[in-house]
């Protein structure tokens, strides 16, 4: 069995002394240093050169913070493996770590059987996620992206914004819109700006233009 | 002519002492002999008459026909006793008229024709005569004082009863006077220049006004007005006098009433602005001159929508203009608009308007009164950004304690109880089971002091800014609510900076958690979209909607009381007005509801 050398990275002396009992049972893990933050980690790396993993958090308290730090790491030892222990699951922060370099990503209240597999699932040039962690990043890629370019398609109206644009394409006025569907002037109006933008027309016979064209009216 | 019966001194004394004035003119018309009556009652000196042609003594205007009847007489003599005589106006030296009565006779004397005149004054007779007519009656009687002056030497002639009351002097007193001596603010020459148009028949009256002097030396306005006529071959100005007192002091009552309100619009710390249905202003005060930085002037009468509005709000504030002139008057009662001054600045007014209506009810006008609210807003601003970043500040402390301080013991606990694990595992069930109880109490405590703190400060906001963490917020609602929410944004390819990003994240999580835990919807729309000049934000559910009471203070409108009470609307209102945004919102019962946001972009 190989020993695996992790070097913790957490500017909390608590954590790092929990993750070092904790693992202190563990024959094939050794905990052969810890660093506060990101100079002291990068200087730990240069004396102990045989270390496999390095254990990161992400808020580190400092300038440089984990993700960065993770990016210089890798930068400088590509060999060694940087999982991320942390308490955010959110799918920017798992996102910009993976994009840093980190090939595991759990969260801090995993259980001790996660931890010790990342570890070594690290350590051995594999990826490991734990189980929220990977729906999350899941759900990334299944939600299409909210922010877009106007592209003209019609699923992007929201049920409103076609009636608006039914009625606009009618030729009826802000006014008797706003009579029609109950609502302001003021507020067909921002539909009728949003719709502009969101259609990339340039104006009013623009709109009406689209609505003939998607079957919106009856000619 | 002498009577041989008569001695020639006793004739002479006679001819001298006589009351009726005595004449001897020879056939070329000149003045042999003239009596001393004739001398007085023409205002000539003794012997002064003698040699001048008989025709001095005539208006110049009756000269010439009476040359043609004294020719006439002198062929054809035919002797006209007194009481048959004629009636003719004489002359005097001063040019005055007066009436007489001549009656003629002649005499042939050593083969030459003399004709002798008689003439007697009769201005007495005929005063005594036209007293008693209608006119002279009503000319007498009039309450307003009529003049009538002599033409030529300009002396009063006749004036009634109301002149003499009106300047306090006697009829003697009077007639020594000339028009002019009662006149204030005139001399002679004044006054002849200003009846030269009418003696000279350019027009038929002038009027002016002029100031009286009476006898104790007070003085009336009056407006005079002077025409002139022929009278009895007399030419006369007739003079009527208005006396305008009364006029003149409710003039300077108006004026001074003008004034004052002037003054009081001047003075007025507001705003006064009339704008005509043609949308040009008609009246401004000078406070809002000064605000405008223009002079009056160059106010006046400029389209007051395309010279003193921003242009981005120009046309929606000219729409609402237009709707108040067609009659939809309730609209415009109050708003808040930013006006631009003369180097370009804006300054955001509180107005209130009112309608001015023609007599048939149809809008003519809007008078508008406005407050320079900038500075007060800027105030009011500050204010509120001090609350909300304070807000800020002390939430993002709490977020970082919690996240720092009691997560990581809580997470340090975790990591401890790890290290029992192996040894918990070899042990009872009992506790076994009590490790693995608290393993997961552990759990919830832990995910809770996380949510608190994410919701304080949401790291991705802070860390990925506003598009990223409205995509998660969105996202984490799919995942564990039964409301689904379409999300969309558009632009803001640069991140807003740091006051509108928490602003418009607050609010739309504010929003985001109204319709959920108010509106009970199953479909909730948000969008974000950039525009050229602004950030808008719309929210959009399917939920059961509400009554809005409109609120005549804020701009927000407040929903109705009950379950819909304490919506976040408040804190929204703090925020927005912060941002200088505006509000919308569209609801109805069971309709759902749509909020618009809209926050200019700086």
């Amino acid at each position: 069995m190989e020993l695996i050398n992790v070097l913790v990275v957490d500017d909390h002396q608590m954590i790092r002394d929990g993750i070092r009992i904790s693992l202190s049972d563990i024959a094939d893990i050794r905990v052969i240093g810890e660093a506060a933050h990101s100079a002291e980690a990068l200087k730990q790396l240069r004396e102990h050169v045989s270390v496999q993993v390095v254990v990161m958090d992400i808020s580190l308290g400092d300038e440089t913070g984990g993700t960065e730090t993770t990016r210089q790491i890798k930068e400088q030892y590509p060999e060694i493996a940087v999982l991320a222990l942390t308490m955010h699951n959110e799918e920017p922060h798992i996102t910009s770590m993976l994009r840093a370099g980190a090939t595991g990503y759990i969260l801090k209240d995993t259980g001790m059987d996660e931890l010790i597999t990342a570890i070594r699932t690290v350590a051995s040039g594999q990826t490991y996620f734990s189980k929220e962690v990977a729906a999350t990043v899941m759900n990334r890629f299944m939600t299409h992206s909210s922010h877009r370019q106007p592209n003209g398609q019609i699923e992007t109206l929201t049920p409103r914004e076609r009636e608006v644009l039914q009625l606009i394409a009618q030729e009826f006025t802000n006014h008797e819109i706003a009579d029609r569907l109950f609502i302001s002037p003021r507020t067909v109006d921002t539909h009728r700006r949003n719709l502009i933008l969101k259609l990339n027309v340039k104006n009013t016979a623009g709109l009406v233009r689209y609505a003939i064209k998607q079957n919106l009216v009856d000619l | 002519m002498i009577q041989p019966t008569v001695s020639e001194s006793i004739f002479e004394s006679i001819f001298h002492s006589s009351t009726l004035g005595i004449l001897v003119v020879d056939a070329t018309g000149t003045i042999e002999i003239a009596n001393s009556y004739t001398e007085q009652i023409f205002g000539y000196g003794p012997h002064e008459l003698a040699g001048y042609p008989l025709e001095i003594l005539i208006p110049t205007q009756l000269r010439t026909k009476h040359q043609q009847l004294r020719k006439q007489f002198q062929n054809q003599p035919k002797i006209r006793p007194m009481g048959q005589g004629r009636y003719l106006l004489g002359q005097r030296k001063d040019g005055s008229q007066f009436p007489v009565e001549v009656s003629l006779s002649y005499a042939d004397v050593e083969g030459k024709r003399s004709a002798i005149a008689y003439v007697a004054d009769i201005t007495k007779q005929q005063e005594a005569r036209d007293r008693n007519t209608l006119l002279t009656r009503i000319f007498q009687e009039s309450l307003h004082p009529i003049y009538v002056i002599d033409a030529a030497a300009l002396h009063f002639v006749r004036f009634n009863q109301a002149a003499l009351n009106d300047l306090g002097y006697s009829l003697s007193e009077l007639r020594q006077l000339h028009p002019w001596d009662i006149k204030l603010d005139m001399d002679q020459s004044a006054f002849q220049r200003t009846i030269k148009p009418i003696l000279a028949e350019e027009v038929a009256k002038v009027t002016f006004e002029s100031v009286f002097v009476r006898k104790d030396g007070t003085t009336f306005p009056v407006e005079v007005h002077l025409q002139s006529f022929r009278y009895d071959h007399r030419h006369v100005l007739l003079q009527t006098v208005l006396n305008i007192s009364h006029r003149k002091e409710a003039e300077r009552a108006l004026i001074q009433e003008k004034e004052t309100a002037q003054q009081y619009l001047d003075i007025a710390n507001a705003i006064f602005v009339l704008i005509n249905q043609d949308q040009t202003v008609a009246l401004i005060n000078q406070k809002g001159c000064e605000l405008l930085d223009y002079c009056e002037e160059d106010i006046i009468g400029k389209k007051w929508f395309d010279h003193f509005f921003p242009e981005r709000v120009r046309e929606e504030v000219r729409s609402i203009f237009h709707r108040a002139m067609q009659g939809a008057v309730s609209e415009i009662e109050y708003a808040e608009n930013w006006v631009l001054t003369r180097d370009k600045k804006e300054r955001l007014i509180e107005w209130h308007n009112t309608v001015i209506q023609d007599a048939n009810g149809q809008p003519t006008a809007t008078l508008s009164s406005g407050v320079d609210i900038t500075d007060k807003r800027k105030a009011e601003q500050a204010v509120t950004r001090a609350l909300i970043e304070g807000q800020e500040e002390e939430r993002q402390r709490v977020a970082r304690e919690l996240h720092d301080g009691l997560s990581q013991s809580l997470t340090a606990i975790r990591l401890h109880l790890n290290a029992l694990e192996t040894d918990v595992a070899q042990s009872n069930e009992r506790n076994q089971e009590a490790f693995a109880k608290l393993k997961t109490i552990l759990q919830i405590t832990t995910r809770e002091v996380k949510d608190i703190s994410y919701n304080l400060m949401p790291s991705v906001l802070r860390d990925y800014g506003l598009v990223k963490a409205l995509s998660f917020l969105c996202q984490t609602i799919n995942e564990t609510q039964q409301t689904q929410i379409n999300l969309q944004m558009y632009g803001l390819e640069n991140e807003p900076d740091e006051q509108l990003k928490i602003g418009l994240y607050r609010i739309a999580q504010e929003l985001i958690n109204n319709a959920l835990k108010h509106a009970h919807a199953q479909r909730i729309d948000m969008q974000l979209i950039e525009h050229s000049n602004s950030i808008v934000l719309t929210v959009e559910d399917d939920g059961v909607g509400f009554t809005i009471e409109n609120d005549s203070v804020g701009f927000i409108p407040t929903p109705s009381s009950g379950s819909q009470n304490g919506f976040g609307l408040k804190n929204i209102e703090a925020r927005l007005k912060l941002l200088s945004g505006t509000l919308e919102i569209d609801t109805r019962p069971g309709k759902g509801t749509l909020i618009t946001v809209e926050i200019p972009k700086i």
